[in-house]
């Protein structure tokens, strides 16, 4: 079954259910393999005048990156004569779930895929990408090496750049602190505390963390993060350390926090509601969530501030969001084409802006005056800045389980709703769950 | 007179319409649409079972055949053991309560009175409620933060402040609860009509005789309803282990497994452990349940009609 | 019993900033059709509704017409293979679809119908189909085959038999098979979600679960969206609850 993802199948084609009715132009032609990318866009057939170039993703269901995302394209589809690029995919919930399977069965034949940090590890290591060299190239940029390392070849070709990075800071609703009269936290402790003295269940929550199974991909990438708290590490090489001191103590907090202070059952959805209308006070947000609590009121995002995550060390994850190119796709040659266009500084610097990120994927990006006019403006992101922040990636964080890290935080999630629901202390739920991290190990 | 017309008999062979084959021929359509879509997926089910596919895997690894591995690891394996036992609760729980709060509803609203057909319709119209409507007004209802349960938490005698759809026992409780208000209308529709089939003049004979309701009911009117209360048990039966949608996306199997049905979990071991080989395996085991619960079930039918 | 109904029209009216409010007024406070406009304005909702309808009304004609035909080789005919073939039924009947959806997922695939709205009404169908059988094969059952002797001497064969005789007399069964097979379509999640990816293509179904995970999604647009895509079949229900009743239990009480 393996064997039909390695031959692109012809009735696929002329199934064209990617592709659109339009997508008949014969391109770079599947080329197999590593090799560079002929340049070339072939003459184009009597049928088609563009060629379609989809992007998987989960941004056309995100507030805020939605119309940047278009934006973006619109102003790419306006200048190029060969190549029209439009937006597909599902929302994040799904997401990893549908890239995995679409491409399982080699039906995900878009060209563009964009990936969250575990699944492009997932994803490159399986072989499904292609190397940027040409765009990066063509744009004149030098992607970052050390957060894109884990999308890089031992040769140095690069498999994806980043079009958003987050970091985790610790942001805030200032006018409730000023309210209560305390100041951002700068310990573990002082967070619980300041998180309970500003919880008044139910119009009011001291602490926002994601807590629902039902949207365990949040979850997970949220609770991946917050070992960071007492220098804790999800595993190291092929050995899993979830019941070690580090980590049972960072999940002793966060079991407090929730029982505290973080409003239990909610979703993103409602969650983001209720920060947007001032009832929550803090939380780790990633700083790609702020756009949508932009989008959802404006009033309170001009109240939002930062500071770095609450404990000595300021380790925050940073998550790396790659765009690559999809091996199992049809127009190569103009996926290319839109990639050199996007990774120009002036043009990523643009979508950087819109999307309401700050973290350049190459330095080039931080010479546009645009950009940095608009880092000057926003107010909201002093915590989330290196320094004082000091970003390690979930690679740091998971060891050789980086790709199974799905896989590792279900294990994770189902183990501790033990402890959520006082069936057992942290302690037993984890040593639980280093059990069977063990024979997940065996699967390495 | 024989029950079925033997097509030798009566109509001309030369004709299709008469020809002895017409029914091989009506339920071609059937059979083609169920052998491509039903009985070819279970093959490929079965042959995925005995292999070692993950969702995910490397382009160029080789899914290779293991044999029973599988299988011989569901035996040991307690989060599959715990999922037969859920599973088997939950369907039992289903039946009683759905089909009792059914006969319960019947038996109250058995009487006459105006407007009782609009009444009847209105009752009845969760059952004709699609299942991401319940599961979003549910969800939204149980919420711990700001579901209006919580109008009715602060009475209870126990403590729910873990979520009702997030926290031992009573993520359990709550999906029993959703799929009861779902389908036990259409079982109270159902068994009022069969409760007016009932022959009346049993039922006044009974009370000439000094029975009360309750000897009526053991006596005259349960041994008439018998047939349709089996009928229902085992629609509740079907309806609890085939349910999918409102139990995943309302506790998503979870806490800890506790609502874990065996469909559940082919869904889960597929998409978060991301095992396609086990999770094929789990699949072929239901498939092997069903297959026993149905004929078990024909069988009982068969020796029923040969009694009758 | 009703008050979930109550609630989602509630909720589905008032602005979500009192929705999420503690304690919970069991009337509205205010109201707005902000919801609704919201939900059609961020999403596709009416051609999701359409995909729906689409789909059910497909699902429902191939369901009806298989049904039928089945039902009648079942009903009056005696064959060998009966047994076998009620048998299938009755497995496809139980068998939950969660089980091998991943394997039509990859049926679907090859035969390049992942996407295609009308093939998913091709697998509602063969999931109803057995329902639907199993409510007319006793209908059917119940006319004397006396007729069959009618129409011998009117020069009919046993398919007119069926047109002219069967069909009409067992409208009602027919009418509920059509409508239990409307709502298993138009309810659908799991099927509707494996198979079609494309966001415009979507059943309503999968659409409203999708915007339960995005993150502006209010409350009071989620459930507009259920009241809208939650009303068509109990509207369906309420018109023709009477023959569903009917239909259904002719072959309940028989057994």
């Amino acid at each position: 079954m393996t064997k039909e993802i390695s031959k692109p199948n012809p009735s696929e084609t002329l199934g064209a259910s990617n592709v659109g009715r339009r997508g008949f132009l014969k391109g770079a032609g599947a080329v197999a393999g590593a090799a560079a990318i002929t340049s070339v866009s072939a003459a184009p057939s009597a049928h088609a005048a563009k060629a379609k170039v989809n992007i998987t993703t989960w941004m056309g269901f995100e507030p805020g990156r939605k119309e940047a995302w278009e934006g973006i394209i619109a102003k790419f589809n306006a200048q190029s004569t060969t190549t029209e690029v439009a937006l597909s995919g599902w929302p994040f919930a799904q997401y990893v779930n549908q890239v995995l399977t679409g491409l399982e069965a080699g039906s995900l034949t878009d060209d563009l895929i964009m990936s969250t940090p575990d699944l492009a590890v997932r994803l490159f290591a399986s072989g499904y990408f292609l190397p940027l060299t040409e765009p990066i190239k063509a744009a004149g940029v030098t992607p970052n090496p050390k957060i894109h390392a884990y999308v890089t070849d031992k040769a140095g070709a690069c498999y994806g750049v980043s079009i958003v990075t987050v970091n985790f800071g610790l942001l805030y609703n200032s006018e409730l602190f000023a309210k209560a009269k305390i100041k951002p936290p700068t310990t573990p402790e002082e967070l619980l505390a300041a998180a309970t003295k500003l919880t008044k269940k139910p119009n009011q929550y001291g602490f926002w963390h994601p807590n629902i199974m039902a949207e365990q991909g949040d979850f997970w990438f949220n609770l991946q993060n917050w070992v960071n708290m007492y220098d804790g590490v999800w595993a190291v090489g092929k050995t899993p350390q979830a019941n070690s001191t580090a980590v049972v103590k960072s999940l002793d907090l966060w079991l407090k926090l929730y029982n505290a202070a973080i409003p239990k059952g909610i979703n993103n959805a409602a969650a983001t509601q209720l920060a947007a209308n001032g009832r929550i006070a803090q939380g780790f947000w990633v700083s790609a969530a702020v756009n949508t609590l932009k989008s959802t009121n404006p009033e309170v995002y001009a109240k939002l501030r930062s500071v770095p995550l609450p404990h000595a060390s300021h380790k925050a994850a940073s998550r790396v969001h790659p765009i690559s190119l999809n091996k199992l796709g049809k127009n190569k040659a103009q996926a290319t084409e839109f990639l050199s266009w996007l990774f120009k500084p002036e043009n990523m610097a643009d979508l950087t802006i819109a999307c309401l990120d700050f973290i350049p994927p190459f330095p080039e990006m931080t010479k546009v005056a645009k950009f940095q006019s608009y880092l000057k403006d926003q107010k909201w992101i002093d915590g989330f800045l290196t320094p004082p922040s000091v970003p390690i990636t979930p690679m740091d964080m998971m060891g050789d389980f980086i790709t199974k890290s799905d896989e590792f935080g279900t294990i994770v999630l189902t183990n501790l709703q033990s402890a959520i629901n006082k069936k057992s202390t942290v302690k037993q739920a984890m040593d639980k769950a280093q059990t069977e991290l063990l024979a997940l190990a065996t699967k390495l | 007179m024989s029950k079925f017309v033997s097509p030798r008999t009566s109509f001309k062979k030369s004709t299709f319409g008469g020809s002895k084959n017409l029914p091989y021929f009506l339920i071609i359509p059937i059979t083609f649409l169920i052998a491509l879509l039903v009985a070819y997926p279970i093959g490929q089910g079965i042959y995925i079972s005995l292999t070692d596919k993950t969702l995910g895997a490397a382009l160029d690894k080789k899914v290779s055949f293991i044999g029973l591995t599988n299988y011989i690891g569901l035996i040991h394996n307690s989060a599959f053991l715990a999922s037969i036992k859920t599973t088997t609760s939950y369907a039992l729980m289903n039946v009683i309560f759905s089909v009792g709060a059914g006969l319960l509803t019947a038996l109250l609203v058995n009487k006459k009175f105006k407007g009782r057909g609009g009444v009847r319709a209105l009752l009845t119209a969760p059952w004709a409620f699609p299942d991401i409507a319940s599961v979003i007004i549910f969800i939204w209802i149980l919420n711990s933060a700001f579901g209006v349960i919580g109008l009715v938490n602060q009475h209870l005698p126990f403590d729910t402040s873990g979520g009702w759809l997030t926290s031992s026992p009573y993520a359990f409780i709550s999906i029993i609860g959703i799929s009861m208000w779902k389908t036990f209308p259409f079982y109270s529709i159902v068994l009022l009509a069969a409760l007016q089939g009932v022959p009346e003049d049993l039922l006044e004979a009974a009370t000439v005789d000094g029975a009360g309701p309750v000897k009526r009911f053991r006596h005259v009117t349960f041994p008439n309803i018998k047939p349709t209360l089996y009928l229902l048990g085992l629609l509740a039966f079907i309806f609890a282990f085939r349910q999918f949608s409102m139990i995943y996306l309302t506790t998503g199997g979870g806490p800890e497994r506790d609502t874990e049905t065996l469909v559940v979990s082919v869904y889960n071991t597929a998409f978060k452990y991301y095992d396609l080989a086990l999770s094929s395996a789990i699949g072929v085991a239901g498939l092997i349940i069903t297959l026993v619960v149905a004929i078990a079930f024909l069988s009982l039918q068969n020796r029923a009609q040969k009694r009758s | 019993m009703l008050f979930p109904l109550y609630w989602m029209i509630v909720t589905a009216i008032q602005p979500p900033t009192i929705t999420l409010m503690y304690p919970p007024v069991l009337y509205p406070k205010a109201h707005n059709l902000d919801g609704f406009t919201q939900l059609f304005h961020d999403n596709p909702m009416g051609k999701w509704l359409l995909n729906s309808a689409f789909v059910a009304l497909l699902a429902t004609l191939i369901t009806t017409s298989f049904s039928i035909l089945g039902a009648y080789a079942l009903a009056w005919f005696q064959w060998k293979g009966k047994m076998a073939f009620g048998l299938m039924l009755l497995f496809t009947q139980m068998l939950p679809e969660a089980l091998i959806v991943i394997p039509i997922y990859k049926i679907f695939d090859q035969l390049n119908f992942l996407n295609n709205l009308a093939a998913l009404s091709l697998i509602h169908a063969a999931f109803v189909i057995p329902v639907g059988v199993w409510i007319l094969r006793p209908a059917f059952e119940s006319i004397p085959r006396e007729v069959n002797e009618a129409a011998q001497i009117d020069g009919c064969d046993y398919l007119a038999v069926l047109r002219k005789i069967i069909i009409p007399l067992c409208s009602p069964a027919i009418m509920a098979v059509s409508v239990v097979s409307f709502f298993a379509s138009w309810g659908d999640y799991l099927l509707a979600v494996t198979m079609i990816s494309k966001k415009e293509l979507y059943p309503a179904s999968v659409g409203l679960a999708s915007t339960m995970s995005q993150l502006n999604t209010p409350i009071q647009e989620l459930l507009s969206g259920a009241l809208i895509y939650g009303l068509p079949p109990v509207i369906l229900y309420m018109f023709i609850q009477r023959y569903i009743v009917s239909g259904l239990t002719a072959g309940a009480i028989k057994g």
